[in-house]
């Protein structure tokens, strides 16, 4: 027997793996964002604190006179601009409509409105950072207020200078986090892989073990056991699998030796049986004889149990049969013989040559065992005129490698419900009819008989009306193969 | 199949998550946020050599404007302290040049009187100093004067009588005295932070 593959597409260990790189890639991805963002926020704030505080710094360095001289005002923030820090910015006045900047336009493109509102209205520094045709641009706006004695409090003066930082070079620091990041986390996933590999083969080592002890369990060698190894669930489940298949051997020994003891009592009791009977026997048939000199009474009740004691003597013949097919001793006595002449020497041995119609091509050889074939034709056309109605036919043919016999009546068939059981053992078809002239183990007999050979029997309702059973036995099967072999196949695993 | 559609569901919101912290990168954009003080430096020039006029810009805003004026030499070669009587920096001399409007480079700036203001310089009688509020008396009428007029006129009479403004001033004319009113570019102490 073969294991069945056990590779689903969805299966433990694919299952395993995408889970732990799924928990890989979500921890990994969280971490190298978190990280990322501090680390970002922390770039940009150090560069933002920088750029306010140095341009305030500037700013106070350079207290220009009011009202603005464009052009003194130009020289004063181009040596502003010049102490640009951390990068180089570009400054920016506006004082009533007076415009001047360092840069080569009087007024900037990215500076906000909004920006401009609060350094106009509030008296603090502020900045925004700015995106504009993808470039980050930080703007600082400086209101400048003036004291109007030397150290005391100021008033707005109208001032306000502001400054135009590039982000670039935060950009490629911030970029080159982004990259850092993923390089981190691709290989942390690849490294992944390896636990979830070692976790899928610890699962599934004790899974496939399970796997194989269960599927040799069912192959019917219950002492199977798994090892135990450690005390997780995989081990309890190995400890529940062996407590089980103990329970479960246990129990199969119990039922076997039962049913052997059942089988070797049936066995024993035709056995004892059989000799009272075949005094009786010989007793009735002597009565049987002088049944004519009684009275007519005496006489039908003397033919009575000489009918009876017949019968009673071929239901022992009959269990006998079968217990020595159950004990498994029936063996085949095979011989070489003309299938045709095999069935026409059955139907003349028991005078039905007369009642039942033939069709037996010569030249049909075949090798089995020539009492059971007979019992196999026997009992079906028996059973045939007993049960169904004439004519019956007996058919033999070639077909596929085996030799077909088919008996067929022309009675009522069988009723459905009743096909399914035709070859169980004193199964009544009519649960009235509790009297029938038969055993009551013909057809199982027949079944045993067939299988021995390694054949089928088969029964079915002809089309046309009538009960059709037909028995396949093939020309290689074990009575080929085994001349005189002790058993059929496949028999041994089980034997007692 | 339920089961299945479930699974899949939350196959689906696990993928629309996933790229949740990934969004984000780069360089965003900020509101405007507020970064300590804001620059505060000295008015230039110095009290002693300038005059201290309030001009309305271009949007409107009252702002004051500094005008150096040439001040007499003394002998020492530097100019005459606390001189108060000193006619070029007297709070008539101020009230008058305040008057008489914005010069060229203030106009050009984007400065202006209130068009309420009388526009000639002899509109200013005189300035009163000595009483609890500084009085500067008009020839012409004060209560057709505008409010932003009147704050200018108060807030250059008051930083001309005071270094920091802080003298209510009473405007008088033809028709009357106003009330005493306070400049309304009060100096403040610089945020420290």
């Amino acid at each position: 027997m073969k294991l069945p593959a056990a590779t689903a597409a969805f299966g433990v260990r694919t299952r395993l793996v995408l889970a732990f790189l799924l928990v890989a890639a979500v921890s990994a991805v969280t971490t190298a964002a978190l990280t990322y963002r501090e680390a970002r926020n922390a770039v940009l704030e150090r560069a933002q604190d920088t750029a306010v505080a140095s341009f305030r710094e500037e700013a106070e360095r350079f207290v220009p006179r009011l009202p603005l001289d464009r052009e003194a005002v130009r020289w004063e923030l181009y040596d502003i601009a010049a102490r640009s820090k951390p990068h180089p910015w570009i400054v920016f006045a506006e004082y009533a409509s007076v415009r001047v900047s360092s840069g080569d336009r009087p007024a900037s493109g990215v500076l906000t409105a909004e920006l401009r509102r609060s350094a106009r209205t509030s008296p603090r520094g502020a900045f925004q950072r700015v995106v504009k045709d993808g470039d980050a641009y930080l703007t600082i706006g400086m209101p400048v207020m003036t004291r109007v004695v030397a150290g005391g409090p100021a008033v707005p003066s109208g001032l306000v200078l502001y400054a135009v930082m590039s982000l670039v070079n935060e950009e490629t620091d911030i970029d080159a986090l982004v990259t850092a990041a993923r390089d981190g986390a691709l290989p942390g996933l690849a490294a992944a892989l390896v636990p979830a590999l070692l976790a899928a083969r610890s699962v599934l080592r004790p899974v496939r073990e399970l796997r194989r002890a269960a599927h040799s369990m069912g192959g019917g060698r219950l002492d199977t056991r798994i090892a135990v190894r450690g005390r997780d669930e995989m081990a309890d489940l190995a400890r529940t699998f062996n407590a089980s298949a103990a329970r479960l051997e246990h129990s199969v020994r119990e039922l076997r030796d039962a049913g052997t003891r059942a089988r070797r009592f049936a066995s024993d009791v035709s056995h004892e049986l059989r000799t009272p009977l075949a005094g009786m026997l010989a007793v009735t048939d002597v009565l049987d004889e002088d049944a004519e000199r009684l009275d007519p009474d005496t006489a039908r009740a003397v033919r009575l149990i000489s009918a009876e004691t017949g019968k009673l003597a071929l239901l022992v013949e009959d269990l006998m049969e079968m217990s020595r097919f159950d004990a498994r001793v029936a063996e085949l006595n095979t011989d070489e013989v003309d299938a045709a002449e095999a069935v026409r020497r059955t139907l003349s041995g028991r005078r039905w040559h007369e009642r039942v119609g033939t069709e037996l091509p010569d030249g049909i050889r075949v090798r089995l065992d020539p009492r059971r074939f007979d019992v196999i034709v026997a009992n079906l056309v028996g059973n045939a005129l007993r049960h169904g109605a004439e004519p019956v036919t007996v058919r033999l043919s070639r077909r596929a490698g085996a030799l077909a016999v088919e008996v067929r009546d022309h009675g009522a068939g069988i009723a459905d419900t009743v096909l399914p059981h035709v070859f169980d053992r004193f199964y009544k078809a009519d649960a009235a009819r509790s009297r029938s002239p038969g055993s009551g183990l013909g057809l199982a007999i027949v079944q045993e008989n067939v299988r021995l050979h390694g054949g089928t029997v088969d029964a079915r309702n002809a089309p046309g009306g009538g009960a059709l059973f037909t028995v396949e036995l093939p020309f290689d099967g074990p009575a080929s193969r085994e001349e005189g072999s002790r058993s059929g196949p496949g028999r041994t695993e089980c034997a007692p | 199949m339920r089961r299945r559609t479930g699974r899949a569901a939350r196959l689906a919101v696990l993928l629309a998550l996933a790229p949740v912290p990934l969004s984000g990168c780069g360089i965003q954009e900020t509101e405007v946020v507020e970064a300590g003080r804001p620059a505060v430096g000295d008015l230039l020039p110095p009290r002693e050599t300038r005059l201290l006029l309030f001009f309305h810009g271009p949007d409107g805003e009252l702002l004051p404007v500094p005008r150096i004026v040439d001040v007499p030499w003394h002998s020492g070669g530097s100019p005459a302290d606390g001189e108060e009587a000193d006619q070029a920096l007297s709070p008539l001399a101020a009230v008058t040049a305040q008057l008489t409007g914005p010069d060229e480079d203030e106009r050009r700036a984007g400065f202006r009187n209130d068009s309420s203001l009388p526009g000639t310089a002899s509109a200013v009688d005189r300035v009163v100093t000595d009483g609890p509020a500084v009085e500067v008396r008009l020839t012409t009428g004060v209560r057709t004067l505008t409010a932003p007029a009147r704050d200018q006129l108060v807030c250059t009479a008051a930083y001309a009588a005071h270094p920091k403004g802080s003298r209510p001033v009473a405007l008088a004319g033809r028709d009357g005295r106003l009330p005493p009113a306070d400049c309304s570019v009060r100096p403040v102490p610089a945020p420290a932070r």
